[in-house]
C-alpha cells in the first residue's frame, strides 16, 4: 500500500511538500548522516526561509508598505482637521 | 492650552484615586509575574516567549485600561453635574475633552511604561537578556493605547459605559484583522471593506514583538512612522468625538 502511494508520487512528480524546493540540506543530509547541528539548513544567499513569509512582511519588515502607512496617516489627520473645523463652524453658526 | 494643561492634571488626580485604575495596573502586573513563572523545562529561547507574551500582556492591559478609566467620565460628570460649571465658564467643550483625554492618556503611558520597566525587570531576574528595543515595543503600544482611549471617549458620547466596552472590543478586534480576514467576513462589499481598512487603524503596524523577541532590529524610520500614524488616527477619532460632544444636548 505505502509503496504503491509512493509510486504514484513519484509517478506524478510530487517532492511530498511544496517547502522543500530551492534549497539543499547537504550530502550528509541526503545519505542520512547528519548529526543535529544549528547550521545544517542551506539556503541559497539572499534567499528567504520557507514558511516564515509571515514574518517578514510583518509592516515592520515590508518596506514597499510603508509609503501606504504614510499615505494613510496623511488623509487621516487632514480628515481630523476638517471634521474639528467643520464641526466648528457647525456650532458656531447654531 | 492652560486650560486643558490644568483640567489634565485634576483628572490625572482623579483617576488615580479611582480603585479601577490601581485594580486593572495590578491585575496586569500579576499576568506579568505569571508569564515569568512557567517553567521552561531546559528549552532554549524562553526568554524570547517572556518578551513575546510580556508585550502582549501590556497590549491587553492597555485595553483594559482605555475602557475602564475613560469609559464612564463624562457620563460621570454629567450625571453628578460637575460637567455644567466647569463648561459654562472655564471650559469650552473641545478643551474640557482635551483635557480629560490628556489625563487619561498620561496615567495609561504611566501604567504601560511601569509594565515595560517591569516585565524587563523579570527578564534580568530569571537571567535572560533584556531586549534594548523593549521601549520601543512599548511607546508603540502606547500609541495604540491612545487611539483606544479616543475611541472610548467618542463612545461615551453617545453609548451607556455597560455599551462602550464592547463595542471597544468588537472595535479592537476589527482592527487585528487583516484586509483578507475582512474580506473573508464582508464578502459582498468589497467597497466596505476598503473603507473600513482606510478609516481604522491596522493594529498590525503597532506591534514589533516578534523582531524585538528574535533581536531582529527595527529601523528608527520605521518607528517614527508608526507612532505618526498612531497620532493620526488618534487625531482623527478624537476629532469626531469633538464634533459629537459639540452637538450634544446636556440637559
Amino acid at each position: 500500500m505505502t509503496a504503491g502511494l509512493l509510486a504514484v508520487i513519484l509517478a506524478l512528480g510530487h517532492s511530498g511538500g511544496d517547502a522543500h524546493e530551492g534549497h539543499d540540506h547537504g550530502a550528509a543530509h541526503e545519505a542520512g548522516q547528519e548529526a543535529f547541528e544549528p547550521a545544517m539548513h542551506h539556503h541559497p544567499e539572499g534567499e528567504r526561509n520557507h514558511g516564515t513569509e509571515w514574518f517578514f512582511n510583518q509592516p515592520w519588515a515590508y518596506r514597499e508598505g510603508w509609503g501606504t502607512i504614510a499615505r494613510d496617516s496623511a488623509i487621516l489627520a487632514a480628515a481630523a482637521c476638517c471634521v474639528f473645523l467643520f464641526s466648528g463652524r457647525r456650532s458656531r453658526g447654531r | 492650552m492652560r486650560g486643558v494643561y490644568s483640567f489634565a492634571l485634576m483628572t490625572i488626580r482623579m483617576l488615580t484615586r479611582r480603585r479601577t485604575f490601581w485594580g486593572i495596573a495590578m491585575v496586569t502586573l500579576i499576568a506579568l509575574a505569571a508569564i515569568g513563572s512557567v517553567p521552561s523545562f531546559d528549552v532554549p529561547g524562553q526568554g524570547r516567549f517572556m518578551v513575546d507574551f510580556g508585550l502582549f500582556g501590556i497590549e491587553m492591559g492597555s485595553l483594559l485600561l482605555a475602557i475602564g478609566l475613560a469609559s464612564n467620565i463624562f457620563p460621570r460628570d454629567r450625571e453628578t453635574r460637575t460637567i455644567m460649571p466647569l463648561l459654562a465658564v472655564p471650559l469650552s467643550r473641545t478643551q474640557y475633552l482635551m483635557g480629560r483625554f490628556l489625563g487619561a492618556a498620561l496615567v495609561q503611558t504611566a501604567a504601560l511604561m511601569v509594565w515595560c520597566v517591569s516585565l524587563a525587570v523579570l527578564l534580568a531576574a530569571k537571567g535572560y537578556h533584556v531586549p534594548e528595543a523593549l521601549l520601543p515595543a512599548t511607546l508603540l503600544l502606547v500609541a495604540e493605547g491612545w487611539f483606544l482611549l479616543a475611541v472610548v471617549f467618542f463612545f461615551s458620547f453617545w453609548t451607556s459605559p455597560p455599551l462602550n466596552a464592547p463595542l471597544t472590543l468588537l472595535l479592537f478586534i476589527i482592527c487585528q484583522m487583516s484586509r483578507a480576514q475582512l474580506s473573508n467576513l464582508i464578502s459582498g462589499a468589497p467597497w466596505l471593506v476598503d473603507a473600513l481598512r482606510l478609516l481604522l487603524p491596522r493594529m498590525e503596524v503597532f506591534h514589533i514583538k516578534d523582531p524585538v523577541a528574535h533581536g531582529i532590529p527595527v529601523p528608527t524610520s520605521y518607528f517614527l512612522l508608526a507612532s505618526a500614524y498612531g497620532f493620526a488616527y488618534t487625531a482623527f477619532m478624537l476629532s469626531l468625538a469633538i464634533a459629537v460632544f459639540r452637538r450634544k444636548d446636556l440637559k
